[in-house]
């Protein structure tokens, strides 16, 4: 059904698009000092759900998708199937390598710290961060700034899949 | 005069420090507590009730119990975030020395296939596992002022932001 590139990928994207969607639960409980059974109960699976899919999306990305986008081709062998090499060769793709790449492999990593110290913080006082209004917004900021740090790397990645040929996904 | 015993949820519920004291004065021989309000076993801070006019030994009991609770909290909350902005400034210095020095980057390349990411990411997570773990022990049962950790790491997390992007730390490695 999927070739072993293809399930290396989709795993990638699939606990991503969960990331994502757990920052949506998150968020909506930063914005509010409500406290309820449903709330907490929220609050925690988001933050949690969070951290843990930071971790797995940039072990996944490292680890699993991305030895295939940097191989290195053997001499003569067609650059449709080795996307850096592809956008290397391209005088006008270049950048998507040298700034789109470059930055998308690095920024994404910090997403998973940022996204472990809201969930521990709010694991272990969550009265604080309820009641104190200056932590619920440093909390907030580092949240949030996780969030963004993951749409720059899942946008820089989809961008560069559409603008270089992705061949590798046959192997 | 109250003699109910609290209840498992209250003897367990973190912030709901009276019944910690209950049970400081159950193992001081003081049971049952004679001068608890019913209101007391709500989830009411220590901060609230330091105002107040609490003078029996058991009310006494309670806000040094209070404190150490409190203390022990904020403690690893200063630990859980510092870490991560130092995991994130080490990232980024990781990340502008592998590209500053070459040698550098074929040691950070732990895998032939990641290439030097790969040892980027491991040293991160390694400096975030000992800080955090170092931090957590020492602060544990220290009050920690909350201030100074949310600037330090808010500054180290700016680090890490600035240090990954290519044009910075392009310019520190010249290209």
């Amino acid at each position: 059904m999927f070739t072993t590139n293809q399930l290396f990928l989709v795993i990638h994207i699939a606990v991503g698009v969960g990331f994502l969607h757990f920052f949506a639960g998150g968020l909506s409980t930063f914005l509010t000092s409500r406290d309820s059974r449903v709330a907490r109960a929220i609050q925690t699976s988001s933050l949690v759900g969070m951290a843990a899919l930071a971790w797995a999306t940039v072990i996944s990305g490292t680890w699993l998708v991305y030895p295939s986008y940097r191989a290195v081709p053997p001499n003569g062998a067609n650059l449709d199937a080795y996307p850096k090499e592809w956008l290397l060769s391209n005088e006008s793709a270049a950048w998507w390598h040298t700034f789109g790449m470059e930055w998308k492999e690095h920024v994404g990593w910090l997403a998973p710290f940022l996204a472990t110290a809201v969930a521990v913080t709010v694991l272990l006082n969550r009265e604080l961060v309820r009641s104190d209004q200056r932590a619920r917004r440093v909390l907030g900021m580092l949240f949030v700034t996780a969030f963004v740090a993951t749409v720059i790397a899942a946008g820089l990645g989809a961008a560069i899949n559409k603008v270089s040929p992705n061949d590798f996904l046959a192997d | 005069v109250n003699t109910r015993i609290p209840t498992l949820h209250e003897l367990l519920t973190p912030g709901r420090h009276r019944a910690h004291s209950v049970i400081a004065d159950a193992l001081a021989g003081r049971w049952p507590p004679t001068d608890v309000a019913p209101s007391e076993f709500s989830t009411a801070g220590a901060g609230a009730r330091a105002g107040g006019t609490a003078t029996s030994p058991s009310t006494v009991t309670e806000l040094r119990l209070d404190a150490v609770e409190d203390r022990a909290a904020t403690g690893g909350i200063a630990a859980a975030l510092l870490s991560a902005g130092v995991a994130c400034a080490a990232f980024g210095l990781a990340v502008v020395l592998s590209e500053s020095i070459e040698a550098l980057g074929e040691v950070l390349t732990l895998s032939d296939a990641v290439g030097p990411l790969s040892g980027k990411a491991v040293a991160a997570v390694v400096i975030y596992i000992v800080v955090w773990a170092a931090l957590h022990l020492a602060w544990r049962r220290q009050a920690i002022e909350l201030d100074g950790v949310f600037r330090w790491t808010c500054a180290l997390v700016l680090v890490g932001l600035f240090t990954t992007f290519p044009p910075i730390y392009g310019l520190f490695a010249g290209h």
